[in-house]
């Protein structure tokens, strides 16, 4: 199966310096990009590329720390997607004052804090229904704070 | 100042072997340039005249010839490359494609240095602006391969920048490379650290270049004559005044075109969530950054003077040809670039389902699975699009191909999946196959269908512009869909 942390030789967990993670990736690039491989024979070369791009997969996911604690939540087995009513009319709520107008912005960015402070807690002490509702939560707060940049 | 790529008595002395030699060339829209790589070092290789080939095309005497200016000539046609099947420009009887004309223009690129360096060309980079869309990619290629030059690898002409500069030796950092020349506008921003150069953003507009500053000087003067105005604006940017013109009247006639420019690094600089002050320096590249105004605008916008020590007209193909000597021979250096746009397909409804979304980096590969609407549907129809908008009808086109003979399955039963997957110069290739039959088809993606350059450059400024307009839309049209599965056809 497809692990982003073996991909790019880390350890698994939610906490990354983004310097570690930058260093890593560079590290696997620097052995699997294509141009490394120029002179290659042809089976190489099709292994390089294939290597490159997963190396460019991990990355990604691991730089997000959205889709990072998605995997975590996924490789632990925990339904990151399931519904959270309470939390939704909250959402609308804000969602309504967005449309008229109101400065969400530093109420948003405080909640962005705590749930991510909650979410990496909770991956942390293998506490993952609290991980679960902190990531859940945050998929919409992160969607509001974009559209009230957006405005 | 300049890198050394390849420590010399590493690597095989290119002149003594039969190998060969590589090359970089700078394919430009009104100038190309070619280096190689000695002891080490860049050298700009000479093409006639000198280091600068007039990127013209001719007819002497029933010969092509490359390089003239006056007289009937085709110019700046690298602006049509990747344009609509069909674009032909007329000489004298002749019709050529700007796939043509490019080939023309390296075939001589590649017999004069073959000349004046008695070895054979056997390979080369060539660059090509990081906005270059994949047609115009697949579409410089072709011209290479029509001249009988194997391309080692297309580069992005502000890494090739980056890499004359030997930003990465030593000098760890985000740098911008502002790259402003006769025909296009470029601008991008380079992580280098421990010998990577990563592209974290990059945007421009095709259509923005000096050629427009000399064509306001041209209304502005009454002249009839563009090469009269860039003569007049060249030595303006020398002297106070030349020829009745002040510097000031044409600083007035040149502040929006550069105001454009600092717009779109504002845009780039914005996207990749990167802030003025955490930029380590900017490096000017094209001919108009010899303008003072540009050089002050850029320095006053970025709080930093700009590296301008290299002549701009030949950083890129100087750093084209470490790049060749880098890939040819092994390097330290690593060049991870990304997609310049988005890369996807249309489903029902007219909609767009992004693959592969702008700015992902390269090598990259993404899978989607669809579904057929009706029962016993027999195809689908695979239309790859590119550009940022929510419909195909706002989105380039870039291929169209259908997978045929599907299983005679209820309908929403077949399993369709479509891979996309974009080597490191940016070239796609789709693949779609069913996964009960294993039925499959594929296509590398060539320039054709209805594609028209001049969209290209708009497309990101309309997807910012429209963003929520078509947002609104698309749950519209997904609203009427929910009860039915995606469908790939028309």
């Amino acid at each position: 199966m497809f692990d982003p942390f073996e991909i790019l030789n880390l350890e698994k967990s939610y906490s990354l310096d983004p310097l570690i993670l930058e260093k890593h990736y560079f590290a696997e690039q620097k052995k699997s990009h294509p141009d490394q491989f120029s002179r290659a024979t042809p089976e190489e070369k099709a292994q390089a590329l294939k290597q490159s791009i997963l190396v460019n997969q991990a990355y990604q996911i691991l730089k997000n720390p959205l889709q990072r604690a998605e995997y975590l939540l996924k490789s632990a087995g925990v339904d990151s997607l399931s519904h959270d009513p309470s939390f939704l009319g909250e959402v609308m709520t804000w969602t309504e004052r967005l449309q008229n107008g109101k400065d969400l912005k530093p109420e948003l960015l405080d909640k962005e804090e705590f749930l991510f402070n909650e979410l990496e807690n909770g991956l942390r002490d293998k506490d993952y229904e609290k991980a679960r509702v902190a990531f859940y939560r945050l998929t919409y707060v992160c969607k509001l704070l974009r559209q009230s940049e957006g405005e | 100042m300049l890198l050394q790529l390849v420590e010399p008595g590493q690597t095989p002395d290119p002149h003594g072997s039969s190998e060969g030699i590589v090359i970089g060339i700078d394919l430009g829209t009104t100038h190309s340039v070619a280096a190689y790589v000695r002891d080490g070092k860049p050298k700009i290789l000479n093409l006639g005249e000198g280091p600068l080939l007039p990127s013209t095309l001719s007819l002497k005497e029933g010969e092509f010839k490359v390089g003239d200016i006056l007289g009937e000539v085709l110019s700046s046609t690298k602006r049509f490359m990747g344009r609509e099947i069909g674009h032909r420009f007329s000489l004298e009887g002749y019709q050529l494609t700007p796939v043509e004309v490019a080939s023309h223009i390296l075939f001589h690129v590649k017999q004069r240095v073959e000349q004046s360096l008695k070895a054979r060309v056997e390979a080369a980079v060539i660059t090509v602006p990081a906005y270059f869309d994949e047609a115009a990619r697949v579409g410089t290629k072709q011209a290479a391969s029509l001249a009988g030059i194997k391309v080692l690898r297309l580069i992005n002409e502000p890494t090739a920048a980056a890499l004359a500069y030997g930003l990465e030796s030593g000098s760890e950092g985000i740098y911008a490379i502002y790259d402003f020349g006769g025909g296009t506008f470029d601008f991008s921003l380079l992580k280098l650290k421990d010998g990577v150069f990563q592209v974290l953003g990059t945007g421009g507009d095709l259509n923005l270049g000096g050629d427009d500053i000399d064509q306001a000087l041209c209304c502005h003067l009454h002249l009839s004559d563009l090469r009269k105005a860039r003569i007049i604006k060249e030595a303006l940017s020398e002297e106070l005044s030349f020829e009745g013109m002040e510097r000031e009247v044409l600083e007035v006639l040149a502040a929006p075109y550069v105001k454009r420019t600092l717009k779109i690094a504002q845009d780039v600089l914005r996207e990749a969530e990167i802030s003025i002050n955490e930029i380590q320096g900017v490096v000017l590249v094209g001919g108009m950054t010899r303008m003072p105004l540009v050089n002050q605008e850029v320095a006053n916008f970025f709080c930093i003077p700009p590296l301008s020590n290299i002549d701009p007209d030949q950083t890129v193909a100087m750093g084209a040809a470490l790049a060749a000597q880098g890939i040819r021979y092994g390097s330290d250096t690593l060049l991870l670039d990304l997609t310049p746009l988005s890369l996807g397909l249309e489903t029902m409804g007219g909609l767009v389902e992004k693959i592969i979304p702008r700015n992902t980096p390269l090598p990259a590969l993404a899978s989607q699975e669809f579904t057929t609407s009706e029962d016993g549907q027999g195809g689908m129809v695979i239309h790859v699009v590119q550009g940022e908008r929510e419909f195909v009808s706002d989105c380039l086109s870039l291929a169209r191909f259908e997978l045929k003979g599907l299983p005679p399955l209820k309908a929403g039963a077949a399993r369709v999946r479509v891979d996309f997957s974009v080597d490191v110069e940016g070239l796609l290739t789709v693949t779609a196959f069913e996964k009960t039959t294993g039925l499959s088809q594929h296509v590398e993606v060539r320039p054709s269908y209805d594609l028209n350059q001049e969209t290209v450059s708009h497309l990101l400024l309309e997807s910012q512009e429209f963003g929520k307009q078509d947002i609104q839309r698309r749950l519209e049209v997904e609203e009427k869909l929910r009860s039915r599965p995606f469908k790939v056809e028309n």
